[in-house]
């Protein structure tokens, strides 16, 4: 799951550039709303779960840990 | 200025590759756009850039040539190849550059002004750029780019890089020269179609109707691209209090630029809504659209706007909003994928949102000054953009508001951002507060003054003597003086006296006293005055009784009023069964047997009974003091303090009425009563104006609508005084037109609870031009306030709730209803200690002080100047047994309820759409079915060559054929076409005197460059035919064509011609004669259908209208003219698609699509009438063409939807109807709305049945003009009645409740079906229909007698009213033998393909 996030992430959003688990993407402005959003419909669809609206935020998308992290929370429901 | 050196010549357009690249769906929205206005600067993004200090002139040029060089989208031009845009890739810029020296700031400051609205030619450079320079000064550094190749990231980056490029030159070093990505390269990645889920989105979302805001009640779109920008800067206090919530819990998203973002939409989504009255607005937001990294470094147009629509509920606060925007902005950014935007989506706002969060960073050391300078010019389809920007990064957040011109007056421009400013403060205050609740008027607008000024009104009224009192002093002054005229004579005031003493004597014999309630169930004769002026001299109180309402109802009022005294009159014994004393009129002497000394006491003068809505009538109690202040205030004002005479005509159980009693009896007038009819409708109204024979008319809209469409001058009535309902400005208009202009038009507001009428307006035909005119200003002594949900004022020129209040202004209440009471008659902020009623009405304050006048904001409607609950008619309905459950609506038929074909975009206004489920219409499923066999009638090209050469044979001139050249495409084409198959053609176009310069242009260039000689037809008779046209067809076209076919026959028959050629398209073929009917099975010989349009056309030109009569002369004497000259279609000949006529118009002839008319017309009177069209007939008149266009693949849907949507400029549409001497009133028949009763029931209850029994239980006004039997009352989702889902009523379900419709079956019967049609607008109609089933009413019934009179047959309004089908109307008008229509032969066509046959060539003038 981290690989496929990741592999997104850097190749749809980041032209290529490669991050760090534990960078923030976010803070950095490296994504942007626009990029989460993308980021959530990609997610949906890969791992067939829903994101609701009020789980769209910093907490859960800052980095790609937290990510990872609230995808696998997220399936497990 | 002094040109300086360097500078780069203007480029000149060599491409770098012919690789065209197409426009990114962004583009091709700004294209469009660019292509409306090319030469209004609206997408011109300009910019000024301040240094602190002077630059170095070469160093710069070097690094800007550098930048352009690494970036292909500087050097990108935009072309249009067979009406498809390109971008294409130059080697070198695709601007100049250039270095200017100026002496001072003022040259510096007119030379930017000057450049930044110059528009670009986007074919040959899309941006400019200059580094302006001042002896010993700083430098500055303009740059304008056309928005095709930026947006503000991408100017941004350009400075950013042209910074980088300097400081290296600077030190020494080479600029960088690695290429930067581009636009063109990010449009090649993107893929072609939008992804599934976002098109299901949008498309799901756009399919959802949705209404523009107005706000402040103008326009929604403007109508030009002129703009004024107004800039506010928030200030440190906001910016930081701002940036708090951004940061904040509750508030934050998931980046401050999103957070800000947020709150700004949350502001502007309240204040639209406040200021507009729309609880669900819609706004534009711009999205970067640069959906990765390297996207993010592009030069190049990213943006792209999206709709977002919230709802805003009625305790909806900034907090609750806040939460449905940022959801909203969420769910957007994820389906704003490429290629998402449309221009369809782009129809869904007229504000946009423009938050920029870009930041420009230092330059040579230090950070310029940025300025994103002003072109005065916006797009004309949004209102208002607000852009927010903080281009220092430095937190110093500003706001510019760019209003469309159209849509915003200076007035405006300054109030608005103010009332947005405290909508903002409002959220930064409080953000639970709601919205509704918010102050935003400024102490100085009108709204507010209003207010202030209650104190004032209040401490200056003065009392005024009570009713009795004055008329007593009146009787001792002129007792012989004639105060009441009727049937049976003239009645003195002493006797009139007389007889209401006399009437209070018997009334305290039958038991009544001081404060009792005293019913009056009286016709409108002398004693009606009599009794009323008894019962108050008895100091009780008058309970109005009108006798022509039902039993039930009368019943209804006479149990909640408790009366014990009715007077009535012998007549109307057997009109009710209650237990009440009655007292009848003629057993009351003349005069009492002994003088009566009047009691004043504090009883309700009247307690008048309105429709409850809990179901039964609740009484509205009066007080002396307020009748006293009314009636004055009536006589002053309507009558000029004179003795007037007044009409007494209307219903007693009606406020209206106590005007034309009580302004006449207090002060001195007179009444002349007009007695009412028992049965049927009352049209006492018309008699008054027959009579003429009063000074002063009190009266509703729906009466005057009679009398108007009766009318003839008056010479004595002076005033009319129009109550009761919202006033149209054409009524009145028309009223001045046909009573008389000397003849003065009061528009009197006021509910019964405020005492009959409390604001007045004098119409102004000039001034008032509103389609309703104003409610105007307050009455004597009274307050009015225009309030929002808080109670605060609301700012002028938005609608708000309307509260009157005032000394003796307000009713005492309702009878025995203290919770009703207290719910509307409440605490006025404004004099404490006092009350204010709340009327339920809608009203806005213009900033001149004068109200207008918006509406019902409850339950409650207005029919006729009737109030009605439709409460009240519910608990009726649901009286009978076998309703089990109903619901009340109003209905009208409204552009905006019609729908539109799902293939060809026919809306179900046009009579004939016959739209089905599937939401296909009856014309496309006739075509498909029957275009194959109809593809008979085509031919090809060798058959016109053969016709040409016949043609040539037959000359007797030097031209083998006239060709109808009408300059359009379709035309132009087939001329050039022609003209290769012979030289000897003569051109003829009809100069009609409304041609477009451009097209006439057209003509000569493209004339000209084939060889081909060419003649303008024109006649002096035009205008006269123009205006015959839009009486007979409201249209111009028709009168058009008759007069090029006439001109045109007449030209070729002097050259010796024998054919004549027309552009007429296939699908005005099918349109005027091809109908599926001649194709059925065994029919279809082309020769047939070619003999029958011959005869049509000898037949259309024999008609006596205008055109013939002036232009015919001896021509059609007999048919030899159509011996002697042939027509041809040349498009029966030729199938060509839309795209090749571009194509080869293109390549081989100047010909240009003129852009000074509207879209595909050469005409300017076109609107005019598409205008009249719409107006009379209810739908566009190309709705037909249009279809056919788009059968034809000729137009797409949405492009002939679009045409179909054009706005109309009415001024100048009026102002051309009036050049040609249009002088009719455009006032559709019958168009106000109408109650329509859903109801389910047990087993079968026809609709029939169900009015029958209401007409037993409610008046008249009251009964619902539509019954619509469905299986189940549909619910919302909060259990509310969900209105969308009811079935309309209308043709289709009346189809559907009558399995049967009776056609005519004589031609009298026939004669009248024609005329109801027209009148009720309807196209399916039985002669068994009911008149009221099928809408019909009282002006309907008159217009329809009218023109049944015309026809020749003698048929009154009455008759209308008492034989309520057209057979039974055809029985009474049927005195002279009827003569069955003849059984229709083979030859002969069926109605409606004979009626194309005879519009044949009528129907438009464009192509």
């Amino acid at each position: 799951m981290l690989d496929t996030i990741k592999s997104f992430i850097e190749t749809e959003l980041l032209s290529g550039r490669e991050i760090d688990s534990g960078e923030n993407l976010l803070l950095s402005g490296l994504v942007d709303s626009l990029g989460v959003m993308r980021l959530v419909a990609f997610i949906e669809v890969k791992f067939g779960l829903k994101v609701p609206a009020a789980d769209i935020k910093l907490v859960n998308f800052a980095t790609l840990d937290a990510i990872v992290a609230y995808v696998g929370a997220r399936a497990e429901q | 200025m002094r040109r300086g050196t360097p500078a780069d010549p203007v480029p000149v357009a060599v491409a770098a590759s012919d690789a065209a690249i197409p426009l990114t769906r962004a583009q091709h929205l700004i294209w469009t756009g660019h292509a409306l206005a090319p030469d209004a600067p609206v997408y011109n993004m300009a910019w000024r850039f301040d240094f602190r200090t002077s630059l170095d002139p070469a160093s710069f040029g070097q690094a800007f040539r550098s930048v352009v060089q690494r970036c292909d989208t500087l050097r990108t031009i935009f072309e249009e190849t067979d009406g498809v845009p390109r971008q294409r890739i130059l080697d070198g810029p695709s601007g100049a550059f250039q270095v200017l020296n100026f002496g001072d700031e003022d040259a510096v400051v007119r030379w930017i002004a000057e450049q930044v609205r110059r528009p670009f030619d986007v074919s040959r450079e899309t941006f400019r750029s200059a580094l302006l320079q001042r002896p010993d000064g700083p430098s500055t550094w303009f740059l304008n780019l056309h928005h095709l190749v930026t947006d503000a990231s991408s100017s941004e980056i350009i400075f950013r890089e042209v910074a980088r490029a300097y400081e290296a030159v600077r030190s020494g070093q080479d600029p960088p020269c690695a290429p930067m990505p581009s636009v063109a390269e990010q449009a090649k990645r993107e893929p072609g179609e939008p992804d599934p889920d976002a098109q299901a989105y949008w498309e799901r979302r756009l399919a959802q109707p949705i209404a523009l805001p107005r706000l402040y009640q103008r326009p929604a779109g403007g109508s030009a691209t002129n703009a004024h920008r107004v800039v506010i800067p928030l200030g440190p206090e906001r910016c930081a209090k701002l940036r708090g919530y951004a940061g904040s819990d509750d508030f934050a998203a998931l980046s401050a630029t999103q957070s800000l973002f947020n709150l700004l939409a949350t502001v502007l989504v309240a204040w639209i809504s406040r200021v507009s009255g729309q609880s669900a607005p819609s706004i534009g937001v711009v999205t970067h659209g640069r959906r990765s990294l390297e996207a993010r470094r592009a030069v190049g147009c990213f943006v792209e706007i999206f709709p977002l629509q919230a709802e805003i509920g009625d305790g909806e606060t900034f907090r609750s909003l806040h939460a449905k925007v940022a959801r909203e902005g969420l769910d957007l950014l994820r389906h704003a994928g490429p290629g998402a935007s449309s221009a369809k989506a782009q129809g869904r706002f007229n504000v946009v949102l423009n938050y920029i969060p870009t930041a420009f960073g230092g330059f040579g050391g230090a950070p310029p000054d940025v300025a994103w300078l002003d072109t005065g010019h916006t797009d004309p389809g949004h209102a208002l953009r607000l852009n927010v920007t903080d281009f220092g990064g430095r937190g110093a957040i500003e706001l510019a508001f760019l209003f469309n011109d159209s849509v915003f007056d200076a007035d405006l421009r300054a109030r608005a951002p103010r009332h947005f400013l405290r909508a903002l403060d409002g959220l930064l205050a409080d953000p639970d507060v709601p919205i509704r609740t918010l102050a935003l008027a400024d102490p100085d607008e009108a709204s507010t003054r209003l207010a202030r000024r209650a104190e004032l009104v209040t401490h200056e009224a003065t009392p005024v003597d009570d009713v009795v009192a004055s008329f007593r002093r009146l009787v001792g002054e002129a007792p012989d003086a004639v105060v009441v005229q009727d049937c049976a004579g003239d009645t003195s005031r002493a006797a009139l006296d007389a007889r209401s003493d006399a009437f209070a004597q018997a009334l305290a014999e039958a038991g009544a006293g001081p404060g009792c309630l005293v019913g009056i169930h009286l016709t409108r004769v002398s004693d009606l005055p009599a009794a009323m002026l008894g019962v108050l001299k008895l100091g009780a109180s008058v309970v109005p009784l009108d006798p022509t309402q039902p039993p039930g109802r009368l019943d209804a009022i006479l149990r909640e009023a408790g009366l014990r005294v009715v007077i009535s009159e012998r007549q109307l014994a057997g009109r009710w069964a209650g237990g009440e004393t009655r007292l009848l009129v003629d057993d009351v002497p003349a005069a009492p047997h002994e003088p009566f000394t009047p009691v004043h006491g504090d009883a309700p003068a009247y307690v008048m009974f309105t429709s409850g809505s809990t179901g039964t009538p609740k009484g509205v109690q009066v007080g002396r003091p307020a009748l006293a202040r009314y009636a004055r205030w009536a006589h002053t004002e309507f009558a000029g303090g004179g003795a007037a005479a007044w009409a007494l005509h209307s219903a007693i159980g009606f406020d209206l009425t106590i005007t034309s009693l009580f302004a006449p009896l207090a002060n001195g007038g007179s009444i002349v009563a007009y007695r009412e009819t028992l049965e049927g409708p009352d049209l006492s109204v018309l008699r008054v104006f027959e009579d003429d024979a009063v000074d002063v008319v009190k009266l509703t809209p729906a009466h005057l609508s009679l009398a108007v469409e009766a009318g003839r001058p008056v010479r004595r009535i002076r005033a009319l005084v129009l109550g009761g309902e919202d006033l149209p400005t054409q009524l009145a208009r028309r009223a001045c037109e046909t009573l008389g202009e000397h003849v003065a038009i009061f528009n009197e507001y006021g509910p019964t609870e405020a005492t009959v009428g409390c604001m007045i307006h004098r119409f102004d035909p000039g001034a008032d031009v509103a389609p309703s005119v104003p409610i105007g200003v307050a009455a004597a002594a009274t307050c009015i306030y225009v309030l929002d949900a808080g109670l605060h004022p609301v700012p002028d020129d938005v609608v708000g709730d309307l509260y009157v209040a005032g000394p003796d202004r307000l009713a005492a209440g309702y009878l025995n209803r203290a919770a009703e009471t207290s719910e509307r008659f409440v605490p006025d902020p404004f004099r404490p200690g006092s009350k204010m009623y709340r009327t339920g009405d809608f009203a806005s304050v213009r900033p001149d002080g004068v109200l207008r006048f918006h509406g019902r904001a409850d339950d409650q409607v207005k029919i006729g100047g009737v109030r009605i609950e439709l409460g009240e008619i519910r608990q009726a309905v649901l009286a009978h047994p076998d309703v089990t459950d109903c619901t009340l609506g109003l209905w009208q038929r409204a552009p905006s309820e019609t729908v539109q074909c799902a293939r060809c975009g026919i809306g179900s206004d046009y009579p004939d759409a016959r739209i089905d489920h599937t939401g296909v219409c009856g014309l496309c499923r006739d075509y498909d079915e029957y275009r194959s066999r109809a593809a008979t009638y085509f031919r090809d090209m060798d058959g016109l060559r053969r016709i040409v050469a016949r043609a040539a044979d037959r000359k007797t001139g030097a031209y083998d054929c006239v060709m109808l050249l009408s300059g359009g495409k379709d035309s132009t084409y087939a001329l050039c076409q022609l003209a290769e198959i012979t030289p000897s053609v003569l051109a003829a176009t009809l100069d009609n005197g409304f041609l477009s310069a451009q097209a006439k242009e057209n003509i000569r260039r493209v004339t000209e460059s084939l060889g081909i000689e060419h003649r303008f037809l024109t006649t002096p008779a035009m205008n006269e035919i123009f205006v015959d046209s839009l009486n007979r067809h409201a249209n111009v076209c028709n009168g058009c064509f008759k007069t090029i076919y006439t001109l045109g026959l007449k030209l070729a028959r002097d050259e010796g011609a024998p054919l004549i050629v027309t552009g007429l398209s296939r699908g005005q073929m099918f349109e005027t004669r091809l109908a599926p009917e001649l194709f059925d099975s065994g029919k279809g010989d082309v020769a047939d259908i070619d003999a029958m349009v011959l005869e049509a056309r000898k037949t259309y030109h024999r008609f006596q209208d205008v055109a013939a009569r002036r232009l015919n002369g001896t021509l059609f004497d007999d048919d030899s003219i159509f011996d002697q000259v042939e027509f041809v279609d040349f498009y029966r000949y030729c199938d060509v698609p839309v795209t090749e006529v571009y194509a080869y118009l293109r390549r081989h002839v100047p010909w240009v699509r003129p852009a000074d008319t509207g879209r595909s017309t050469n005409c300017l009177i076109n609107d005019a009438g598409i205008h009249v069209h719409k107006t009379l007939r209810g739908y566009h008149n190309y709705a037909l063409p249009y279809s056919w266009d788009v059968r034809m693949g000729h137009k797409t849907r949405d492009e002939a939807r679009a045409e179909l949507e054009d706005e109309i400029d009415e001024t100048r549409v009026t102002a051309i109807l009036r050049e040609i001497g249009f002088d009719r009133s455009l006032d559709a028949p019958s168009h106000g709305p109408r109650i329509v009763c859903h109801y389910v029931a047990k087993g079968d209850l026809a609709p029939d049945v169900l009015r029958r029994f209401l007409g037993r239980r409610l008046p008249r006004e009251m009964t619902p003009a539509h019954f619509v039997p469905v299986a189940s009352i549909p619910l919302t989702a909060n259990g509310k009645v969900d209105r969308a889902q009811l079935p309309e009523p209308g043709e289709d379900v009346s189809q559907a409740i009558r399995s049967v419709t009776t056609a005519p079956r004589t031609s009298l019967e026939k004669t009248l079906w024609d005329i109801w049609r027209a009148v009720l607008r309807r196209s399916e109609l039985g002669v068994e229909d009911n008149f009221y089933e099928v809408g019909g009413d009282s002006i309907a019934a008159i217009q329809i007698a009218s023109r049944a009179a015309g026809a020749g047959l003698n048929v009154s309004a009455v008759d209308v009213f008492r034989h309520q089908t057209i057979a039974e109307l055809a029985a009474l008008a049927g005195q002279a033998p009827d003569v069955p229509e003849r059984p229709r032969a083979r030859a002969t066509l069926d109605a409606r393909s004979k009626q194309r046959l005879e519009e044949l060539f009528g129907r438009r003038a464009h192509d």
